[in-house]
């Protein structure tokens, strides 16, 4: 399989082992049903957010359309494309970490937005497999995004791809590590592991499942990571894709809390330090 | 309404095009990534406000042959760089997507755009790309669903490059993109891309509309050697190719060229 692309190793990507990548949720977009009219304040929030993620000591922050419940299943409309690529755009100046786009539900233009504005990787909620969400049924575009890699001759830009997302079931049910190797296998670069829904914890049994059966693969844990469970989650995940933990009263729709970030921060570096003593 | 007052302070204003070159992955792109089109863009966009135009549209030109739709990496692609251009310059833009007046709308807001052309916004014209059909019930919509309704709409009437299935007189066609589309201003070109708008069609529009007070603009063929006989008839001028280095539209704006043509436009509106 030499033809398969060499895929990076996180390490490569944000500078440390077991990155953590911090949301910036943004507010409503324009056209979506909570939207209030100006665009300015969606803005403002995602670079107070960006910023206090930044100051709090994370690796990396990912900006998704949160707000714009519920989604496009699959392909998201030119407002959504046009708003984020703005925001993203602005964000890449704020912060110097690096950057992660997420498209709800649409992970080809997440991918475009990506490329434009020199973010780092996408979340691809959906990659391989067809699954069923609240908005029905959405079709993995891996084919889609591999062609438009190609197109755009883009080798930076790294898909994190979701296996049996929180929020969802897939429309063929079958064991998470079976799903985890079909989006390696279809050049994903990491495979995210996640709980049922936003904010709640991914059970460890998952994660290890799936590392042990493809133990040279990356693995992120994609929701409900928090102080208390990150060590367990760690002993297994490669990295984390963290949001509610680090909002205010860790309710997802508040804004980051720097105090929520260090804290958070403090348990993974001495993770970290206890790996580098180990070797 | 004139929405042009609004827009800008000046009378009868001159909106300099930025044709971009091709965007990655169009027929024609030339490799290298988006930077080299950025750069090209702000330098376009720089000289023509150094050489005084009123504001700036900007257009996936390069892009030939056009989709009827774009995809999401012409939105995002053209969004990033009309960014990069206002880090640089402080002139109200417009947006132009060929062939979609949506994309060009979404950006528009998204950018703090003032206006988007719209190329096919009422009526069915066989064009170059195959039938193409308005999209301006869909647009009002849609202008009105993400709270852009200070992005004004202006509408080609009889589009260079197509000709209308309905086949009727020019000035039927600019009353019903006033009275039935809500056009905030409409545009009058010639058969293509920098060929002469016929002055005929210029005045009759401008007559037909006199009383709503909706702008006309030129749009195309505009130089500064014929601006003079547009000028009573018009409210504004989208201007490209003459402002280019040599006269051909793919080139670089030439600023000496866009001060000539300014400097005609500045002793016209002294008069």
């Amino acid at each position: 399989m030499s033809y398969l692309r060499k895929r990076a190793r996180l390490v490569d990507i944000f500078g440390v082992e077991k990155p953590i990548i911090g949301m910036v949720h943004l507010l409503p977009l324009p056209g979506s049903g909570l939207y209030d009219g100006n665009l300015e304040p969606v803005l403002d929030r995602a670079i107070r957010d960006a910023r206090a993620l930044e100051e709090g000591g994370v690796d990396a922050i990912e900006v998704e359309n949160f707000g714009d419940m519920t989604y496009f299943p699959g392909k998201v409309e030119p407002e959504t494309v046009a708003a984020m690529t703005y925001i993203a755009s602005e964000l890449s100046h704020e912060v110097s970490i690096p950057i992660g786009i997420c498209v709800l539900t649409d992970p080809y233009s997440a991918f475009a937005i990506a490329h434009v504005v020199g973010a780092s990787f996408i979340r691809a909620t959906v990659y391989t497999e067809a699954i069923v969400d609240v908005s029905g049924i959405i079709q993995g575009p891996a084919h889609r995004i591999q062609r438009l890699k190609k197109l755009l001759s883009d080798d930076r830009v790294k898909i994190f791809a979701d296996v049996q997302i929180k929020h969802s079931v897939p429309l063929a049910p079958r064991p998470i590590e079976e799903s985890a190797k079909d989006a390696f296998y279809f050049l994903a670069d990491a495979v995210i592991v996640s709980g049922r829904f936003t904010g709640e914890e991914t059970p460890v049994e998952k994660v290890k499942r799936v590392k042990e059966y493809l133990p040279e693969f990356p693995i992120l844990v994609g929701s409900g990571a928090n102080p208390k469970n990150i060590r367990k989650l760690l002993q297994y995940a490669d990295g984390a894709i963290v949001g509610t933990t680090f909002k205010r009263d860790r309710i997802t729709t508040n804004p980051v809390d720097v105090k929520n970030v260090k804290e958070f921060m403090e348990i993974v570096k001495s993770i970290r330090r206890k790996l580098e003593s180990r070797g | 309404m004139n929405c042009l007052r609004d827009l800008f302070s000046v009378e009868k204003p001159v909106i300099g095009m930025v044709h971009l070159r091709p965007l990655p992955g169009s027929p024609l792109y030339e490799g290298g990534g988006l930077e080299p089109i950025i750069e090209q863009a702000v330098k376009d966009a720089k000289a023509l406000e150094e050489g005084g135009v009123d504001g700036i549209q900007i257009e996936n030109f390069g892009d030939r042959l056009f989709k009827k739709n774009v995809g999401p990496e012409t939105v995002a692609f053209v969004t990033e760089i009309v960014h990069r251009i206002k880090e640089e310059i402080s002139l109200p833009h417009g947006l132009c997507i060929l062939m979609s007046g949506k994309a060009g709308l979404a950006i528009a807001k998204a950018t703090g755009g003032k206006w988007v052309r719209v190329p096919y916004y009422m009526e069915v014209y066989a064009s170059y790309v195959g039938l193409m059909e308005g999209e301006a019930a869909e647009l009002l919509r849609f202008r009105r669903y993400i709270d852009a309704r200070d992005v004004k709409i202006f509408a080609d009437i009889h589009i260079k490059h197509a000709y209308p299935l309905l086949q009727r007189s020019i000035e039927d066609a600019a009353s019903d993109a006033v009275e039935m589309g809500l056009a905030d201003a409409v545009i009058v070109t010639g058969k293509a891309t920098g060929s002469p708008t016929n002055l005929e069609d210029v005045k009759a529009v401008k007559e037909r509309l006199a009383k709503t007070q909706v702008p006309v603009l030129v749009g195309s063929g505009v130089s500064a050697e014929n601006i003079e006989k547009y000028w009573p008839y018009i409210d504004g001028i989208i201007v490209g190719t003459s402002l280019k280095v040599d006269g051909i539209t793919t080139n670089p704006v030439d600023v000496e060229r866009v001060k000539k043509f300014m400097s005609k436009v500045r002793r016209l509106r002294g008069r």
